[in-house]
């Protein structure tokens, strides 16, 4: 394993140093371009303080990417979780801690913390904004390790825009997008089908068996400029999605066959009203509403018909005001509400919706004492009612050293709120021993209540100390060094550091009198990750780009560092012994790999070809606890690193023809454990029709 | 250098004793010396209901003599000729109302590694089965996390903690320390089996074990 992570150091840098280049694409494309999530207000990428990746909707077309998910995992920093669909953790973060946004307006519907990425689709996406590092301060909960903000088209005007895709496992990929432009109304539609007979490689079953997909989604945006000043926008989003489970389990000659389906809806509803004051102040009201909606069900030979759950509502209104109070100072205040519930068949009844209001306020103030320095403060007041209010500042600060250096530095704190699964659950799993899950708003109360009726047998010490959920909180600490030397070659190297806090964390409260356990939430896991992240690109030719990413991560609990510190952790040796556990070998938080790689080589010229190569590289990650204690080191289950090989060509006609082909994992990795949604190689084909504007 | 040289004689004990006690040659008294026992069974799965899907096994106890290191018959079981019995995750000790109502009993014993436990500390408790409370209380103490072993929800496997020694004393008044290696076949944790897989393999014991039979609580 070593020699692999070795080797692939060595390779690493001849993509990076020998020669790169990868946004340049977009300086020179678009010239400077603007970042709207790292202030929530635009700005330039040149002039923003915060470690921040855009990928533009050239990038997302020319690797051939239909879902979120398909983007996301050639970034570097970002890796991808499987189990409850696929979620990203950013920075060695869990998928719980980065919020998901569209056009500012967060996205909800997550099981047991993970919103699945594979739910948005890329079709009319502008651009994808990826800010890494607590962004509480400006968007609160959720924005802990870092913020992802897709940002749709507003801007372009082809009347029509059709593509069909089909490719491996019958994935047919339609999508239409229409825009009507005057001078006083925009309005854009897009539709996407997707389907795919599926590919599910279930370890536990006897054969390879297929989970069909059927998503449907659209969105609809319309813009009506009432004045030069003033202007409207309404936006909807829906998607409609059914998922079909055959599982078959056979034993001893036996097969039980069980037919599952998994019904999902969501819609985000959102208007904004925009006015301008003067140049130097404006200001918005924003009102939304999002439901997500999610019904599984199970249907086992035995007939018993198993249902599932599960819906949160989110409703928002906000304001934003932006003042520009001088050139060397500006300001921005806002203040908003929110209010959401969520009903679910694993909290006592899942008729009742179960509450929770925020009221919060933001400002934060730039300033640029002299040319070379931006210096950003911001702070933020989260006020919860069903759990503790929370604080969240931010400062910041960019020095360009000169024309070709650059260095940001920022720190600030984020939170997560408890999410209503920690505060409501109310689940026994019959068909694994019988043990409960009880959240922690009401553990106390239920777990009494059973006490008086005599079914509990013992309660423990953590039993006295639940109490009501603290926010989880981080400090993250962001060094970057931007280097540009000339218009060919970027590189940029970045050294980050959180440090959490108050983990919420699953603990046994106590046990029935069978001697089930019960279970509820605590706030008392302390954990860090750190890493350096090192992003170059370069321009070998006209057209012709390389560029490479790299993350070293390291992570940590810091009890169970203190634990293997006093020598009370121990581990298995290859007998199967037990010996004392050496910090040496810890591996820190599970699914973390030490290492990551990406390599890409762009082509494209004015006659409308493209053509790309993306190698991605992984290290080995812990999965399963497996030699006899509680802490994850070397000694335990790791996935195996591996490389998987992406590639795509195309052409754009002139008369608005379109075609692409391209195939994904090209050297057939496959770990059906540990990357279930890592399907063996895969193809498609794509045309597109595009009904231009003649001028 | 002298540590090198005990250790190295130790592995040869150890390597003795694993040859020492294949199915053949059991009965054969290993006085004070490392005995390695494995695929013990102990109550392992013979088959499924197949009305609810739940794996069935006989109910029954694997009685085991530490001092003959030996399998004990199940006739046997009301007699002070076994010293611990195994079903499941489950271990007896001849003691307390445990089908012989014997003088022995034990305990788990935390954060030590068997190679140096050399004495059990003189305040030590020794605790007995008590089959007739409710939930039953063993001296051997039972639970994910409590007594000898983890279970994993996510992967439904049960490995036995490390750093825990099982202190045993013996149907006749004696002392042994017992490390459980594994709980699977072959002595092999089928991390990357099917369910059932998971399911035919486990409850076969691998331990390995010290017997004193002078009746000091010492080890050497």
């Amino acid at each position: 394993m070593k020699k692999i992570s070795i080797s692939l150091l060595l390779v690493l840098p001849i993509c990076i140093f020998g020669q790169i280049k990868v946004m340049k694409d977009t300086l020179q494309m678009d010239g400077d371009s603007v970042v709207v999530t790292a202030n929530r207000s635009e700005r330039k990428l040149s002039n923003v303080t915060v470690p921040v990746t855009i990928i533009n909707n050239k990038q997302i077309q020319q690797i051939g990417a239909l879902r979120l998910t398909d983007v996301l995992k050639e970034q570097p920093g970002l890796t991808m979780t499987s189990g409850f669909g696929v979620g990203v953790k950013l920075q060695g973060l869990s998928p719980d801690y980065t919020i998901i946004l569209i056009n500012g307006e967060p996205l909800v519907g997550r099981t047991a913390g993970v919103l699945d990425l594979n739910r948005i689709a890329l079709g009319n996406i502008k651009k994808i904004e990826i800010v890494k590092g607590p962004s509480s301060s400006l968007y609160g909960s959720e924005a802990m390790a870092g913020v992802i903000n897709i940002i749709t088209d507003g801007s372009y005007s082809i009347p029509v825009q059709t593509s069909l895709r089909y490719g491996t496992y019958k994935t047919i990929d339609a999508s239409i997008s229409t825009a009507l432009k005057t001078k006083s109304f925009f309005y854009q539609g897009f539709y996407n089908n997707y389907s795919t007979d599926g590919y599910s490689i279930r370890p536990f079953t006897a054969s390879r068996v297929t989970t069909p997909i059927k998503r449907f989604s659209t969105n609809q945006q319309f813009k009506f400029n009432i004045s030069d000043n003033t202007s409207l926008v309404i936006g909807a989003r829906f998607t409609d999605e059914l998922i079909k489970n055959e599982i078959s389990v056979s034993n001893g000659g036996v097969t039980v066959t069980s037919n599952g389906e998994e019904h999902i809806t969501d819609y985000n509803f959102s208007s904004t009203l925009n006015h301008r004051f003067s140049n130097a102040l404006k200001t918005n009201f924003r009102a939304y509403q999002t439901n997500y909606d999610l019904k599984q069900s199970l249907l086992t030979v035995s007939g018993q018909p198993y249902v599932d759950i599960l819906n949160h509502l989110f409703r928002r209104i906000e304001n934003q005001t932006d003042w520009v109070v001088s050139k060397s100072l500006i300001g921005i205040f806002g203040a908003g509400a929110v209010w959401e519930g969520v009903k679910s068949s694993r909290y006592d009844s899942e008729k009742v919706r179960k509450n929770n209001a925020i009221q919060y306020g933001f400002t934060q103030w730039e300033y640029l004492p002299f040319n070379k320095l931006t210096i950003i403060g911001g702070i933020r007041f989260d006020r919860n009612e069903t759990f503790a209010s929370a604080w969240s500042p931010k400062l910041s600060l960019l020095y360009k050293l000169n024309k070709a250096n650059k260095i940001k530095l920022s720190v600030g704190q984020g939170f997560k709120a408890p999410d209503f699964r920690q505060l409501y659950l109310d689940f026994t799993n019959a068909a694994a021993g019988s043990y409960s899950v009880y959240g922690s708003a009401q553990a106390q109360k239920v777990i009494s209540n059973l006490n008086a009726l005599g079914q509990i047998g013992s309660l423990y010490d953590n039993f006295y100390q639940l109490k009501a959920l603290q926010p989880e909180y981080s400090t993250g600490i962001h060094l970057t060094w931007d280097y540009e030397p000339n218009p060919k070659t970027f590189i940029s190297v970045q050294a980050f550091r959180n440090d959490i806090k108050n983990l919420i964390e699953v603990q046994q409260v106590g046990a029935y009198v069978t001697g089930a356990q019960i279970y509820s939430y605590l706030n008392i896991g302390r954990a860090f990750t750190t890493g350096i992240e090192l992003e170059a690109k370069y321009q070998l030719a006209k057209g012709l780009m390389i560029s490479g990413g790299y993350q070293y991560l390291k992570t940590g609990d810091k009890d169970e560092i203190a634990e293997i510190k006093t020598g009370t952790v121990f581990s298995r040796d290859a007998n199967g012994y037990s010996q004392r556990l050496s910090l040496k070998n810890y591996a820190g938080l599970p699914n973390n790999s030490k290492h990551k790689v990406q390599c890409k080589i762009n082509y494209y010229n004015t006659n409308g070809f493209f053509a790309n190569l993306r190698a991605l590289y992984r290290s080995k990650w812990a999965v399963n606890n497996t030699n006899g204690n509680s802490v994850f080191d070397e000694g335990d289950d790791f996935a195996k690193g591996y490389i998987s090989l992406h590639a795509s060509i195309g052409k754009d006609y002139k008369n608005g023809f379109g075609v692409q082909i391209g195939a994904d994992n090209i050297g057939n990795y496959i770990d059906m454990l540990n990357l279930p949604n890592l399907p063996g190689s895969t193809f498609f084909g794509t045309i597109k029709y595009q009904i231009l504007n003649k001028k | 250098m002298r540590k090198i040289i005990n250790q190295v004689a130790l592995v040869l004990v150890i390597s003795a004793g694993l040859f020492a006690c294949s199915k053949e040659d059991t009965g054969v008294v290993l006085v004070n010396t490392d005995n390695v026992v494995n695929d013990l069974r102990a109550d392992t799965i013979i088959g499924k209901d197949l009305i609810t899907g739940m794996p069935v096994s006989a109910g029954k106890y694997t009685f085991y003599s530490l001092e003959r290191n030996e399998i004990v018959a199940n006739s046997d079981s009301a007699s002070a000729k076994w010293d611990v019995a195994f079903a499941g995750t489950t271990i007896l000790t001849n003691s307390g109302t445990s089908y012989s109502n014997g003088i022995g009993g034990g305990f788990v014993y935390k954060g030590v590694l068997y190679d140096t436990l050399s004495k059990v500390p003189a305040d030590s408790v020794f605790r007995t089965d008590n089959a007739s409370a409710s939930p039953k209380i063993y001296a051997i103490t039972t639970g994910n996390t409590k007594g000898w072993y983890n279970y994993d929800f996510a992967t439904s496997l049960v490995t036995p903690l490390a750093g825990r020694v099982l202190v045993v004393k013996t149907a006749s008044g004696k002392y042994a320390k017992l490390e459980i290696l594994n709980y699977y076949k072959g002595g092999v944790t089928p991390i990357s089996g099917t369910e059932e897989e998971k399911l035919a393999k486990q409850r076969y014991y691998k331990f390995r074990y010290k017997f004193q039979p002078n009746g000091t609580k010492t080890f050497q």
